[in-house]
């Protein structure tokens, strides 16, 4: 009966071995990066000796492996799964997934679910990002708010558009924090497009050069 | 009862577990393809569902596409270095014209297209021409049915 029982208990063991100190881990970026590099440390907390196989991502934007590409660790013997996360074009808080099966471990049950939040900084904040009118409908002066969101002042330069039906005006609310775009279509009666590009002298080469967009199209019934 | 007797119990216990579960549950499946059989999220959409005429939207990134492209696909990669302004730019009159737009990524396990969606939606929402969706399976459903080709030589500006 007690060989029984150790072989129980050798089969429960065998599971939940992994113990991560920080499972889920939240990185404030900094604006001008373009990677984000993050450590989930973990110790093998069971009796027997565990392989980590796989390692996979909810993203290929996040690269991940195991520091010295160790993949055995012996009981008490600690490790650490590193991911590198692209920034890419991403902004704002973007979550992502990462999971490590051991040797033994169902699909559905890897020994490592790892989350990880990072927060890029938005410099220029657009609100909208699009405008719209409808076809025939009154051609009125729309808004876009544009707010900087730096520690440091950033200007608008110049604001400029492509499609010469709509008059653009750049208003300062606050010098460096707060400006307005001000569009307005000469006229309303054909169905448009639009792109804008605003200038600024932002640091962040990424952050420079902002793009809003108009529409004219039929009104939705 | 000696050891052995009782090692030979617990393997036999499990074996008949084991079979009993592959007999109910079946084959076991890959991880992506058991992803694909959970209830739709809000915004997605399988691939059988998908009406004639949508604009698709490739979001996987350049190195996933050499396994082939599904033809008049748009790109538009959120991880990539370039805006994704510049990206909608580019694409701007088959956005504006689209009635619905499917977006697709590797498989039913990724979410890059399911964040792209978000960021079309927030930030470009009065330039598109239709709803946004993702495809359920990605990819690999696509794949499946045989809608994917051979990746076509690069066009300048693309």
């Amino acid at each position: 009966m007690k060989a029984l029982a150790f072989w129980l208990a050798f089969a429960v063991a065998a599971f939940g071995q992994l113990r991560v100190a920080k499972p889920d881990q939240e990185i404030h970026a900094k604006a001008d990066v373009r990677e984000v590099e993050v450590a989930f440390e973990f110790e093998n907390a069971g009796s027997e000796p565990v392989t980590i196989a796989r390692l996979e991502s909810s993203c290929s934007c996040v690269r991940v492996g195991l520091k010295d590409e160790k993949r055995r660790y012996e009981p008490g013997e600690k490790g650490t799964v590193e991911a590198v996360f692209e920034v890419g074009n991403f902004s704002g808080a973007v979550h992502k997934m990462i999971q490590g099966w051991a040797e033994g471990d169902a699909q559905g049950s890897p020994s490592l679910r790892l989350g990880l939040t990072i927060h890029l900084p938005v410099l220029v904040a657009m609100e909208p990002k699009t405008l719209r009118w409808d076809q025939g409908g009154k051609p009125e002066t729309k808004t876009i708010e544009i707010r900087m969101q730096a520690d440091d002042p950033i200007r608008v330069k110049r604001a400029s558009a492509l499609n010469e039906n709509f008059a653009l005006e750049v208003e300062t609310v606050e010098e460096g924090r707060h400006y307005r775009l001000k569009v307005t279509p000469q006229s309303t009666a054909e169905a448009a497009l639009a792109v804008f590009q605003i200038e600024t002298d932002c640091r962040v080469e990424r952050h420079r050069t902002q793009r809003a967009f108009a529409t004219i199209r039929p009104a939705k019934p | 009862m000696t050891s052995s007797v009782q090692v030979a119990i617990f393997l036999g216990i499990a074996a008949v577990g084991a079979s009993a579960h592959w007999l109910v549950q079946g084959r076991p499946v890959s991880a992506a393809l058991a992803a694909e059989e959970t209830p739709l999220q809000p915004g997605e959409v399988r691939l059988e569902d998908v009406p004639d005429g949508v604009l698709w939207v490739d979001a996987r990134p350049e190195a996933a596409r050499a396994d082939g492209e599904l033809p008049d696909a748009i790109r538009l990669d959120p991880a990539s270095a370039e805006s994704l302004d510049r990206q909608v730019e580019r694409h701007l009159e088959a956005l504006f014209g689209a009635v619905e737009i499917v977006i697709f990524c590797d498989d039913a396990r990724c979410n890059l297209s399911h964040e792209l969606a978000k960021r079309l939606r927030e930030d470009y929402g009065g330039l598109l021409g239709g709803e946004v969706r993702v495809l359920r399976g990605g990819a690999a459903a696509l794949r499946r049915a045989g809608r994917l080709e051979a990746p076509r030589a690069p066009v300048p500006g693309q």
